[in-house]
């Protein structure tokens, strides 16, 4: 939870960094909506059900990414994980 | 170092126009340390512009590379082909990257990611100040190592000036007055008699005033046969 998480600060920082990456979905010309963060402890499994719920009501309603063709995922041929922010958004995608 | 910021996608993207084979360019020096046009920064870019272009049906084949410098000729070297095959170089270096790029490869057409901000320092993580105006005459041996130059928003070699208040500047209360920063450290440092002696109007040929600035240093030229 905020001020309550296992790395310290982790959560707060992570936070921001959703901001920002919001900023850049936006920017691009997808909706910011498409990235959520929410803290849950591990006790909440209730509130858990109900915020992944949300979120596939919230996805459902905003359709399917339209970087994606035909339903097929194409991942560029860039190195991963070195801020690949259009990797990372299609790999979620594709799940 | 120099502290840049980039440029919002929708400039850069009218930058890159019609071009349909395009180089992003970033630089491992100082644009990475301030988080503007590193390695990861051109990833981003390349990644951002490739779906903004594609999500405005516009097919772009968009890479990244990056240099340990834009701004020597040898580094350049290395991503040479890359820049020679590009319709459009997106360079994330500063200003001097740009130049650089478009002085090297007077064929390749460039264009700049970020706006070059000024040279300073990260106070804090995130955070970027401004520290010297590279005036090309440096005060700091009087000034107690605080620039009044960069620091002082009238750059006054005499303050501190009727608007400083409570040690901020009437530019902007986040702005520490330069002059009671000055005061403050010589008095600390037990030098205030320093403040004394009145500066003369100072010269600034050896700044902007003079024109476009170069030095030469014969010592470290190459020889050159003579005919």
């Amino acid at each position: 939870m905020p001020g309550d998480c296992h790395y310290l600060e982790g959560n707060a920082n992570a936070r921001r960094r959703i901001e920002r990456v919001k900023q850049i979905l936006t920017e691009v010309g997808l909706e910011q909506d498409r990235i959520q963060m929410i803290n849950l402890s591990s006790a909440m499994a209730n509130q858990f059900v109900e915020m992944i719920n949300g979120a596939v009501s919230l996805i459902e309603a905003l359709g399917p990414n339209p970087l994606r063709h035909n339903g097929i995922v194409k991942i560029p041929n860039n190195d991963p994980g070195n801020g690949n922010l259009e990797n990372d958004i299609l790999k979620e995608e594709a799940l | 170092m120099i502290i840049a910021e980039q440029k919002p996608l929708a400039e850069i993207k009218a930058l890159v126009g019609n071009a349909e084979k395009v180089l992003v360019a970033g630089c491992g020096t100082c644009v990475t340390v301030c988080f503007a046009g590193g390695a990861k920064e051109a990833a981003i870019t390349a990644s951002s512009l490739r779906m903004s272009f594609k999500l405005d049906g516009d097919i772009k084949d968009i890479t990244d590379v990056t240099v340990q410098r834009q701004c020597e000729w040898e580094y350049l070297d290395e991503f040479a082909e890359q820049v020679r095959e590009a319709d459009l170089v997106l360079s994330l270096g500063c200003g001097i990257g740009v130049q650089a790029i478009a002085e090297h490869f007077p064929e390749s057409w460039v264009v700049p990611g970020l706006n070059t901000a000024f040279l300073g320092i990260p106070t804090e993580q995130g955070v970027w100040a401004e520290r010297c105006a590279a005036c090309g005459d440096c005060v700091l041996g009087l000034t107690g190592g605080i620039c009044p130059i960069a620091r002082c928003s009238k750059s006054l070699l005499n303050g501190p000036c009727g608007g400083s208040e409570g040690g901020h500047c009437e530019v902007s209360p986040d702005i520490p007055c330069a002059w009671q920063l000055i005061y403050d450290r010589l008095n600390a440092m037990g030098k205030l008699e320093t403040l004394l002696e009145l500066s003369p109007p100072k010269n600034w040929r050896s700044s902007r005033d003079g024109g476009v600035r170069k030095i030469v240093r014969e010592d470290l030229r190459l020889v050159r046969e003579e005919a």
